[in-house]
């Protein structure tokens, strides 16, 4: 089983991306579980009409998880993909990061669930801001993980400081960095740039999503572009990438080197002075 | 929350039983722990074991796991075989089949909270019996006896009887709090008041009669849910109630048990087992809040613990600790080492706020969807059973406090009349807290209050609490050397100190780490003048002491002729008793952290231990890791000290054993801050604590006198053997 887990700056496309590659790896044959770690519980709706339960919804009601609650709150959705949503308290209460680090405890306390599995993806909310929303990064020296990052600053930014924590979880068993996922929106110099920061962190680029309005009409139609527009040039880079994903080994991880914030700026700077030129 | 009646949970703990019967494993009988835990009673292949399923894992202590539970190997019983992994392997596939088959899905990590629970003297009883299980030690061997409750409606009534040895103790909780004839009101309890009844006629003094009743006020107090309440009225009130939810019930009235099943040890020690029985110091790894790890060392024992003591004793305040029950800042602060008076400060300290303390006890629940309702229920409950008292809301545990407002919720609660205030101690991972640290609160209200300022006038903050008998000597002892003392603080305060303190021209600090660590720069900070100088332990540290107290204020210190007619006023018998010391051989064992440590006043207490004993005659022998540095430091004592005075360097942990050394070297009494003292008597040795030692003249002749007393004791030396193995020394 690969356990993937996807972060990256808020809006930056990890939910869009996440979907997708499920969906890719599912018409490969493979059984795919997506887990919505993200207390906004939106990361598996193109998924499944309706949404999906939360299993803090869940937990609000009854005071309780246990194997058959988690087994009950695992559902399937279109193409084969199975999701859970760990959701959370309302914006403003309690903890949301425990939230997500008590569902990824569940989960390692009953792997039979997991078990099937082929490939499971954790779909990071934007901002890891605690250890308990980095719960899923800590799950095992094997998962990969992958920043989504685009050829703006505060991207670029957000996903080596994420590559900090990774470092940091690394020493303890977590995961490693897979590759950085270029979610390109046509801004100038923004293939450079992240190549420069994927070398810089010490990795790959992983995948490149061209900007490609049919992704957008597919959020209109609640699909996946995949989906959708097969042949669209997105749906391509998508399934390239879950290709490369699946392709991923241990050996091909690497522990990150992230920059410090003035290098960051410094090398930002510098490659859109390049693509002004 | 649900209020379908509750199956009553000594039937289901039957049914578990039941269920649990069957293959390699019989199951004799299920209860619950103090702890909140499920001990099992077990006959594995005709041998008797015993497990506790905790809901919780415990560092170092899970050997097996099953979802959501933790089957803990149990010692007692009658065998071992509870350690062994296919007993275990088996427990826990006899649980997961109780389980599958729906028998045991109270179990849950999550399903603590319990619904409503009527209001009824069945109820109160299984109430009670929930913290407290009857025939099972509850206390430092104090046992539960009997329990019987009586009436219905407005008078619910559980009749106790608690033995002490051979000696009984009867006392009631009255739910109505309303006493009966000859009752002596003992304590306020969530569950009630606490009586003690009127004693049989005829009946013999009971010397310990206070200490079971105070532990059960404790057992009560600290593991009663912050919201559990019952269905109906509240005690002593005429009108229905709202009720925030009630709590596990978990325990029944028991079913009959073949065996009393012991209480599950404590989580074990990161050391290994074998080191701690042969131990005799406790290992504190303290941090302050800048993460400086200070030592191992066991007296440094300070943190978080320390600071709730000091800060929240003193005066009449309810407590409430928003955290879960288990954290241990919430147990250990009025643990036995303090409550008993074993902690650094000798005497036990006030009971009150021990009885009046509320834990909300949160759960996963509470920290993913917020704590707050259940901090404010508890803090009204509070309110209501002791209405007009101040309340003091402390933040137990960092993990059950992520993302409550406490303060806004104290606040709210404030604007609407309930006297109530969140006190944060300093804790090590709360940097900020230092900023609104308690102390520093209280203390800068006492610096801006507008007393004048009397130029003759201290305070000492650090040497003991304000009614303990050798502080009141020490202050007069100022007092006739022409020294006020405004006010004694930490631990404890008086009444009237936020205005006292500020009367006195210098604080006088003891130099314990903790003490000098985090009060003397708060101090400091807002502009005391702070002095610290060795706590006076022994004749001549008391007179050095007096006499920098009194240069610290520019007055003449005692001469000569008047100190020595003091010191025969106050220490008659001390010429005598250094005399019988001398036949006594006292160790100081440093078998945690090094012997230059246990030397130390920064570590020890505030005080040096060596020249306690030198000074009060004993012959004394520090046994350690460094024991040749700590000579060092004694160079330059006189030669008839010095001669009572050895140092021997050995480390403990790779020798034959603590207790081996003990007896080797022939030691009478050994320094021991474990509470059974199981290593010292193994080695033939009467163990001795901080709580045997006492400031000042006259303590220092009461201190000789009570180690001489002791060094006496024959019993350990004659059956070393019988005391090995301690299970009670973690």
């Amino acid at each position: 089983m690969k356990k993937v887990v996807i972060c990256g700056k808020g809006g930056i496309g990890k939910s869009t991306i996440s979907t997708n590659v499920c969906v890719a790896a599912a018409r490969r044959g493979l059984k795919v579980l997506q887990v919505g770690c993200d207390p906004k519980h939106d990361s598996c709706s193109r998924h499944r009409d309706g949404g999906v339960p939360t299993v803090m919804a869940r937990f609000a009601e009854t005071g309780r998880l246990s194997r058959e609650d988690l087994a009950a709150l695992l559902v399937e959705g279109r193409n084969g993909v199975h999701c859970i949503e760990a959701g959370g308290p309302q914006p403003g209460e309690g903890c949301a990061g425990r939230a997500i680090s008590l569902l990824v405890d569940l989960l390692r306390e009953c792997p039979e669930l997991l078990e099937p599995f082929d490939l499971v993806v954790y779909d990071l909310l934007g901002d890891v801001v605690c250890g308990g929303f980095a719960a899923p990064i800590r799950t095992g020296k094997d998962t990969q993980v992958y920043l989504v990052a685009s050829g703006e600053f505060l991207p670029i930014y957000a996903a080596n400081n994420i590559a900090r924590g990774v470092v940091h979880l690394a020493k303890r068993g977590g995961g490693s960095i897979g590759g950085v996922i270029a979610n390109l929106r046509g801004t100038p110099g923004e293939r450079p740039l992240l190549e420069q920061f994927a070398a810089a962190l010490g990795t790959r680029i992983a995948g490149s999503v061209p900007r490609d309005p049919r992704v957008f009409e597919a959020e209109l139609a609640r699909r996946t572009v995949i989906e959708e527009s097969p042949d669209s040039p997105a749906a391509v880079a998508l399934s390239e990438l879950a290709a490369t994903v699946l392709a991923t080994t241990r050996e091909d991880l690497v522990r990150p080197t992230p920059l410090a914030d003035a290098a960051l700026e410094e090398m930002y700077l510098r490659c859109m002075v390049e693509a002004r030129r | 929350m649900s209020t379908d009646a509750p199956e009553r949970l000594d039937r289901r703990l039957a049914r578990l039983a039941r269920d649990l019967r069957g293959g390699e494993v019989a199951c004799l009988a299920a209860a619950p722990t103090v702890r909140g835990d499920l001990a099992l009673v077990l006959d594995v292949a005709g041998r008797q074991a015993r497990v506790v399923v905790s809901v919780r894992p415990r560092a170092g202590t899970a050997a097996v796991r099953m979802g959501d539970l933790h089957v803990l190997p149990g010692g007692g019983g009658g065998g071992d075989a509870g350690g062994e992994p296919a007993v275990l392997q088996a427990v826990r596939e006899r649980l997961a089949e109780a389980r599958a088959r729906g028998g045991a899905e109270w179990l849950d990590l999550h399903s603590r909270e319990c619904r409503d629970i009527p209001r009824s003297a069945p109820d109160l009883l299984r109430l009670m019996l929930w913290q407290v299980a009857p025939d099972r030690p509850f206390w430092a061997g104090w046992r539960l006896e009997s329990t019987e409750a009586v009436g219905a409606g407005d008078g619910i009534r559980v009749r106790l009887s608690l033995t002490d040895g051979d000696e009984r103790v009867a006392l009631a909780l009255d739910e109505t709090n309303r006493p009966g004839p000859g009752e002596e009101p003992l304590a306020a309890t969530p569950l009630g008041l606490l009586l003690r009844e009127s004693p049989r006629p005829g009946a013999a003094s009971l010397p310990l009669a206070r200490q079971p009743e105070r532990a059960l006020a404790l057992v009560l107090a600290l593991s009663l849910h912050g919201g559990m309440r019952w269905v109906g009225r509240a005690p002593g009130a005429g009108s229905p109630v709202p009720v925030p939810g009630p709590e596990p019930v978990p325990v029944p009235v028991p079913a009959p048990q073949p065996e009393p099943v012991p209480e599950a040890p404590a989580p074990s020690d990161p050391d290994p087992a074998a080191d701690a029985v042969e131990m005799v110091n406790h290992c504190f790894t303290t941090a302050y809040p800048w993460g400086e790890r200070t030592s191992d060392f066991f007296a440094t024992w300070g943190g978080r613990d320390f600071f709730n003591v000091v800060a929240l004793f003193g005066d009449e305040a309810c407590l409430v600790f928003h955290g879960n029950r288990e954290c241990p800042m919430a147990r250990s602060t009025f643990g036995r080492s303090i409550m008993q008076g074993s902690g650094p400060y000798g005497d036990p300290g006030p009971w009150s706020p021990a009885i009046r303390t509320v834990v909300t006890d949160t759960d996963d629940r509470s920290v993913v969807f917020g704590g707050e309702a259940r901090l404010e229920a508890a803090v009204r409950e509070t309110s209501e059973l002791h209405p007009g008292s101040p309340i003091r809301v402390t933040l137990g545990c960092d993990y059950a406090i992520v993302g409550d407002d406490a303060i806004g919720v104290c606040r709210g609660l404030a604007d609407c009349g309930v006297p109530v205030e969140v006190l944060n101690p300093p804790l090590p991972r709360f940097t900020e807290s230092l900023a609104r640290s308690w102390w520093r609160h209280y203390l800068r209200e006492a610096r801006d209050a507008a007393v004048e300022r009397d130029p003759a006038a201290v305070a000492l903050a650090g040497f003991g609490w304000p009614h303990q008998r050798g502080i009141r000597e020490l202050v007069d002892l100022l007092g006739e050397a022409g020294v006020r003392v405004a006010t004694t603080f930490c631990p404890g305060r008086e009444s009237g100190f936020r205005t006292r303190v500020g009367e006195a021209a210098t604080v006088v600090a003891s130099p314990w780490a903790p003490i000098e660590t985090v009060l003397v720069p708060i101090l400091g900070d807002l502009g005391f003048a702070v002095e610290s100088f060795p706590a006076p332990y022994g004749e001549n540290a008391t007179r050095r002491w007096v006499d920098a107290v009194c240069r610290s204020v520019g007055r003449p210190v005692p001469d000569d002729v008047a100190w020595a007619e003091t010191s025969r006023r106050l220490a008659p018998d001390l010429p005598r008793l250094r005399e019988r010391a001398g036949g006594v051989s006292v160790g100081l064992i440093a078998d945690v952290g090094s012997a230059a440590e246990m030397c130390s006043p920064r570590f020890f207490f505030g005080f040096d231990p060596v020249l306690l004993l030198l000074d009060s005659g004993f012959r004394v022998t520090v046994l350690g890791n460094k024991a040749d540095r700590a000579a060092e430091a004694y160079a330059g004592l006189p030669a008839d000290l010095a001669e009572r005075l050895s140092f021997v360097k050995e480390d403990l942990r790779a020798g034959p054993g603590t207790s081996e050394s003990i007896r080797r070297l022939g030691l009478d009494l050994v320094y021991c801050d474990k509470a059974e003292g199981a290593a010292a008597k193994a080695g033939g040795a009467v163990p001795f604590a901080i709580r045997h030692l006492e400031p000042g003249l006259a303590g220092a002749e009461r201190t000789a006198a009570r180690l001489v007393a002791m060094s006496r004791q024959r019993l350990y030396r004659a059956y070393p053997r019988h005391f090995r193995g301690g299970a009670g020394e973690g």
